[in-house]
């Protein structure tokens, strides 16, 4: 019993300032809400890159290259005003368009004359967004190339002549067939069955944003601790009755049931406001919360612990908070980065949190697959309280 | 006078603590340092990460040429040696246990080949569609298989358009199509269609050349912080640290002067506001965050970010100085940096006014 009283003591204090709930609840759901303006828009929108398309050919060829750029799985085309280069790369350079193609004048004379004409194309190709435009743009390029060549094979086997008449019926013939060619390959995402999907984008960030914020809260129990410590209330407390046990246990319960209550109003939101399913496994999300809520109490128990002073509260839990957000993949994927950088990231509490999270809100899986992620959190768990708990023995006599 | 002196007292102040210079060096360069090890390695470049491909090749050959599996090309090619530090393939048997494999997080991609791949190259209807079956927390392993199988079977699909539309072009004429006609033009595409391979895998595209300059763009993520008057050394360590080219002096002066301005400006903002230290880390750390995520600091790396977003960004100081030093690294002109250093100022001034007044009313 005396656990809960120093548990509501802790929840009481906290929740006394006004500033606290602004911290715990409403940034989380605002960033988590960006966040998801960011990643999920609008499912029905058209998420595909902007491609500009300079037409300085007004040509045959350049419309059925705007056609082959269209049936892009992952641009769009857009006709762009031809305002110099130097204005076309400063669009790029605002990320108004992902690349921008010029098809020169000429181009569809020279491509139908059987020359090899030449395109120019505008790309950041150290950006993912150039890298991805730079291979479909040569994807549909090569494919109206294809389509110039497979209309001459032709007219030169039906033996008719390959004028520009004849040769233009042809090549229109080649690009109806390629945007339904008969060998073709089919992208599937695997995910729920039966149930309905999360959105991809906008249940990974939701996700790394709630482990994120739980670490950041961190920094509330490590104040409490810090301030009982200095005021030497924990002193006061330790000449009661009360038990060492006891004293940790109750401040331990305090932070969890904060986390949790935060981590349940963030599932919540994400259930309600930016569809992500949590709630379709609810027994697997409540062992995902409880551990994480768990490493986040034990974690900032030994902040708490280890702080001399409030700099040291923060300095220790923004260090943490951007080691295991960054490393742990919560504000990028762990599967875009470098090989060892996602080795070491993998290694963290916080992304293991994450894969919890993942298994239940985009692979559908239930309780079995969030034991692991939910087991070893746990651990880490142990580790900082048995840490938290040493540390605290040695420092009180 | 008296200003100076309160000046060299914060001064003073701060940089006798050493906590106080992690705060101001340590948390960004982190800040900085981990997306930038994310994404460009720990041993100097970024190296790909392995995914885990299984293939199910369901191919059958046709009577006709029963030496001749289209499927076994493909996965033949994706698991070649060349990208065996990209791909690790293993072959299954069954398209439902590859499934469950994805499924239950066992590999990243499944490439599913049909019984009827080789039949559709030679049947004048047939159809075939390679599936590509992807965990769907995983991106760049799912794009790399599916550039792989795009660009093989776009060899056998042009190959068989420019049979059928010979084909189609004989029938318009009243003509018989034989098998040879057909297999003929798909041999001569197939000649063409190598060529064309060949040159691309040399990273080199017979149509396509690149214009302009090719901007450098690796130093995004250490824009992160606004981290007030350690601005310039920030840029100095960049510079040294990550090789970063941050473009002409003075449009990178003026935009340094313009994060550290509405750096203050913001910091005397938010600290009029605050009446415990405690308040300090929840007013101070809690709105730099908020505002430098709207202001697009933490999403520097994510592809076609809404146009709403970016206008979102123009809010903050932090959305201003991001796009001046992201001109300034891209080689933008001087007038070009220096309107959003400017605008980032103004602000800043804005809110040092703003903050003065605040705290006139508090302790007048």
């Amino acid at each position: 019993m005396r656990i809960l009283y120093i548990a509501i003591k802790d929840l009481s204090q906290i929740l006394r300032q006004k500033k606290t709930a602004l911290f715990l609840l409403v940034m989380p759901l605002l960033f988590t809400w960006l966040m998801g303006v960011v990643f999920g828009q609008n499912s029905n929108a058209d998420l595909r890159l902007p491609v500009g398309l300079v037409d300085r050919d007004g040509g045959v060829m350049s419309t059925y290259l705007s056609t082959l750029l269209d049936d892009s799985r992952s641009i769009r085309p857009l006709e762009v005003k031809d305002t110099g280069e130097e204005d076309l790369q400063e669009r790029i350079r605002s990320q108004e368009f992902a690349a921008i193609l010029i098809v020169p004048e000429g181009f569809s004379q020279r491509a139908l004359s059987g020359e090899t004409p030449q395109l120019i194309l505008l790309v950041d190709v150290n950006t993912p967004a150039g890298q991805i435009a730079e291979r479909a743009v040569s994807l549909s390029v090569t494919r109206l190339l294809s389509a110039v060549q497979a209309g001459r094979i032709s007219l030169d086997l039906v033996g008719e002549p390959a004028d520009e008449p004849h040769l233009l019926a042809a090549v229109e013939g080649v690009v109806a067939h390629w945007l339904s060619p008969r060998v073709r390959v089919a992208v599937q995402t695997a995910g729920v069955t039966g149930k309905t999907a999360s959105r991809s984008g906008v249940a990974q960030s939701s996700a790394g944003m709630m482990v994120f914020f739980v670490t950041i809260g961190m920094i509330t129990p490590g104040y409490i601790l810090l301030s009982e410590r200095r005021s030497r209330t924990l002193k006061r407390m330790l000449s009661t009755t009360l038990g060492r046990s006891e004293i940790i246990a109750g401040h331990v319960l305090a932070m969890f049931l904060l986390s949790f209550i935060q981590l349940l109003l963030l599932t919540l939101f994400g259930q309600l406001v930016l569809d992500v399913k949590y709630w379709q496994e609810p027994a697997a999300l409540l062992v995902m919360l409880s551990a994480l809520g768990i490493w986040s109490a034990s974690f900032g128990l030994l902040i708490g612990v280890l702080a001399r002073d409030e700099n040291q509260v923060i300095l220790f839990s923004l260090g943490a908070t951007l080691v295991f957000g960054l490393l742990g993949g919560t504000f990028f994927s762990l599967d875009i980065v470098d090989r060892t950088f996602a080795q070491i990231g993998r290694l963290t509490p916080s992304a293991w949190a994450i894969a919890g999270l993942q298994n239940i809100v985009l692979r559908g899986l239930g309780l079995e697959a969030v034991l692991l992620p939910g087991g070893i959190l746990m651990a880490f768990s142990l580790s900082s309280f048995g840490l938290a708990v040493w540390r605290f023995k040695s420092e009180m006599g | 006078m008296n200003i100076l002196f309160i000046t060299f007292k914060d001064l003073g102040n701060s940089l006798r603590k050493p906590l106080m210079l992690a705060f101001m060096l340590l948390l960004p360069l982190l800040q900085a340092g981990l997306p930038y090890l994310a994404f460009h390695g720990l041993s100097g470049g970024l190296e790909v990460q392995t995914t885990r491909v299984v293939v199910v090749n369901l191919d059958q050959a046709v009577a006709a040429y029963p030496d001749f599996l289209a499927g076994n090309l493909l996965s033949g090619m994706l698991a070649d040696e060349e990208l065996d530090s990209m791909l690790d393939v293993t072959m299954l048997e069954s398209e439902s246990a590859a499934r469950q494999m994805i499924d239950a997080d066992g590999a990243g991609v499944a490439v599913i080949i049909p019984a009827g791949l080789t039949a559709s190259l030679f049947e004048q209807a047939g159809h075939a569609e390679v599936v590509i079956y992807h965990d769907p927390t995983l991106t760049l392993g799912p794009g790399i298989v599916s550039d792989v199988v795009t660009n093989f079977l776009d060899g056998f699909a042009g190959s068989l358009i420019a049979a059928d539309v010979t084909s189609s072009q004989l029938e318009t004429l009243g003509r018989r199509v034989s098998e040879t006609t057909r297999q003929d033009a798909m041999l001569r595409y197939g000649d063409w269609a190598q060529a064309v391979g060949e040159s691309l895998s040399q990273g080199i595209h017979p149509a396509i050349r690149y214009g302009g300059q090719v901007a450098v763009r690796e130093a995004d993520s250490v824009m992160r912080a606004i981290i007030g008057p350690m601005m310039a050394g920030m840029l100095v360590f960049g510079s040294v640290l990550f090789g970063i080219q941050w473009g002409a002096v003075f449009p990178v002066f003026f935009n340094g002067l313009g994060l550290a301005l509405s750096a203050a400006g913001f910091g005397i903002l938010l600290v009029s506001f605050m009446r415990t230290t405690r308040q300090a880390f929840l007013i101070m750390g809690g709105t730099v965050i908020l505002t430098g995520m709207a202001g697009g600091t933490m999403t520097t790396t994510f592809a076609n970010l809404p146009a709403a977003f970016r206008t979102l960004n123009l809010f903050t100081p932090q959305g201003w100085v991001l796009r001046g030093l992201t001109t300034s690294l891209q080689g933008g002109t001087l007038a070009e940096t220096t309107l959003p250093a400017l605008i980032a100022a103004a602000m800043g001034l804005v809110f040092l006014l703003a903050g003065w007044f605040n705290l006139n009313r508090r302790y007048s």
